[in-house]
């Protein structure tokens, strides 16, 4: 799969798609105004960004990011965030992944994320 | 870097093939007449570039129907075939030609089968390919022999033999050797009693293959002076490290001279292997940089088969990637240990295993985590920050706690797995994946593995895929 592959699959589940860079000129994929589905973070709307990924084959990047900040930042706590090279008001969200990548594997991992946030 | 049908061209780059175990058994079935009868069919290759070598990759086999091809005895194809498998052609494919011969070994060419190649086929498919021509014979106890066919001037097409064509199966890398070009070594007294135990026939495989060796550090260098005691002759030595005083306890052949000079890491193998070789001639390839570098991959891309002795995840999964894309097998190992927070040992273990079409990738094997090379890609395992704010289980796998007897047991594992797929024998490395655990002392073995139905990684077999963007 391909980045390419990741936006085509977001946008048939009727996401609206922009896209973000971080100083460094890494170039992102923007979920925006999002509405978590379920758990404990459920009717919060923020945008998700996932760096692109160039490489063959995919490699999923090891962090997503929230705007906003959808939980307290600390990088030793469970859930395991910080602030973001996306700038202020970006949460870095650090999660590994290491199932086979597929576009549906990814979100269903972007959704399992908010999922995991305890009331 | 792009190949054309152009002759001088042709010279100019070293030549090689390489075919999958399942396209290897797929011809041979495909050859298997009852009686006395050859056969052929056309094919799809695509081109593999090295840093010198250039390599065929055979793709697919475009089958004749019956009606295609005409048997009798001999066996030559139809117009109306051609005509179908040049329509057939994706853009940066080439076409081959591949026909049996009723005897064993690297096989001639008669008039019937050069007519066919040079006049029939050469011209129509340099013109609708922009390549040339694959021309593959198949012998009766499986060697492979090949050649191309580049333009020496208009209408004009001269035969380039290539030296060397590798199948690399789940259980054996099979490699035929022009017997000119790449002739068999002569018995040597000095590797007398390593032939008395796998033989002279491997031996002369052995003499002939080139290794590729990434990383020279613990695990490396070891490796690199077990190459040269075996004989194996043309070596490329891949890392772009040099030596500091805190390799000394673990990288063979490193001194405090070393140290102080900072020492290469490929120079002090390059010099250890000159000087320890036990074949006629040998020939070390020394590339002093990264493995993570279209260079370095181009170096890798060179080779008949890599040994991996690098830790990182990323150029590991290089690693696991060129060993499917461009069916160039790679023997892999890994050195696990843990301890108490008084420094005492709680638990050490090593794998040795080789990954290739046909096998299960790192990934697969569960030797490798994806996640650890996306880590590695974005520079997380350098910052430690990061490392810090990880789990005590997560720290202890980025330790690289190691010391020269696990470096020798794994460089002799990985050796033996190099040398048994090469003379096609269990008996010299086993069945498949090692795992030694230090307590109670216990190599075990995975007697099947294969790759997840939906892996990635093998789902790039046979691609060519040069994978450079991104690192």
């Amino acid at each position: 799969m391909t980045d390419d592959d990741l936006v085509e699959f977001l946008r048939g589940l009727g996401l609206s798609i922009g896209s973000a860079q971080d100083p460094t000129g890494t170039p992102y994929i923007v979920v925006e105004t999002f509405t978590i589905p379920s758990g404990s973070l459920a009717g919060r709307v923020c945008d998700i960004a996932i760096a692109r990924s160039r490489s063959v084959p995919y490699i999923m990047p090891p962090a997503i990011h929230t705007k906003p900040a959808l939980v307290p930042m600390n990088s030793s706590a469970p859930l395991a965030t910080q602030g973001s090279p996306l700038g202020s008001g970006w949460q870095y969200w650090s999660r590994r992944f290491d199932r086979t990548p597929t576009p549906k594997s990814i979100w269903t991992h972007v959704l399992t994320i908010f999922d995991q946030v305890l009331p | 870097m792009t190949m054309s049908y152009d002759l001088a061209g042709l010279r100019d780059r070293e030549l090689s093939v390489a075919i999958t175990g399942p396209a290897d058994r797929l011809l041979r079935d495909h050859f298997d007449h009852p009686g006395r009868q050859e056969d052929l069919t056309f094919f799809l290759w695509r081109p593999s570039y090295g840093h010198r070598r250039t390599t065929l990759i055979f793709v697919e086999a475009l089958l004749p129907d019956d009606d295609e091809r005409i048997l009798d005895g001999n066996v030559s194809f139809t117009s109306e075939y051609l005509t179908r498998c040049l329509a057939t052609v994706p853009e940066g494919l080439g076409l081959g030609l591949v026909h049996s011969h009723l005897g064993p070994g690297w096989q001639g060419m008669s008039k019937d089968d050069i007519a066919a190649e040079q006049v029939r086929l050469a011209g129509a498919v340099a013109g609708r390919t922009g390549l040339p021509i694959l021309g593959m014979t198949w012998g009766t106890d499986g060697a492979w022999s090949a050649r191309v066919w580049g333009r020496a001037e208009r209408f004009k097409y001269e035969r380039v033999d290539i030296p060397v064509v590798r199948v690399a199966a789940a259980d054996r890398l099979t490699l035929t050797f022009h017997p000119r070009l790449r002739p068999a070594p002569a018995p040597l007294p000095a590797q007398e009693a390593t032939v008395s135990v796998w033989g002279a026939k491997a031996q002369a495989d052995i003499g002939r293959v080139r290794i590729g060796v990434i990383g020279l550090g613990s695990v490396g260098s070891i490796v690199a002076e077990a190459l040269s005691r075996v004989g194996i002759s043309d070596v490329v030595l891949i890392d772009h490290d040099h030596v500091e005083m805190r390799n000394l306890d673990r990288t063979l052949h490193a001194s405090h001279q070393d140290a102080s000079e900072a020492t290469a890491k490929v120079r002090l193998a390059e010099k250890s292997m000159v000087d320890s070789h036990t074949s006629s001639s040998q020939t070390v390839v020394a590339y002093e940089g990264t493995l993570l570098s279209a260079d370095g991959i181009a170096h890798a891309l060179d080779c008949d088969a890599l040994i991996c002795c690098v830790d990182r995840p990323l150029p590991r999964s290089i690693l696991n990637v060129i060993a499917y894309a461009h069916a160039l097998p790679v023997i892999d190992g890994g050195i696990f240990a843990r301890t108490t927070d008084d420094g005492r040992p709680l638990h050490v273990d090593w794998r040795i295993h080789t990954v290739g079409p046909g096998r299960a990738c790192l990934y697969c094997l569960g030797a490798l985590l994806r996640s650890d090379v996306a880590l590695d890609r974005d520079g997380k395992l350098d910052d430690s920050d990061y490392i810090a704010g990880l789990s005590r289980a997560d720290r202890e796998r980025y330790n690289r706690r190691n010391v020269f007897p696990f470096s020798l047991s794994v460089a002799a594992h990985e050796v033996l797995q190099l040398v048994g797929m090469i003379a096609a024998s269990p008996r010299i490395a086993g069945l498949g994946p090692q795992h030694y655990e230090a307590y109670p002392g216990r190599m075990s073995v995975s007697v099947t593995s294969s790759c997840e139905p939906d892996c990635e990684v093998m789902a790039l077999t046979a691609s060519a895929e040069q994978f450079v963007t991104g690192f």
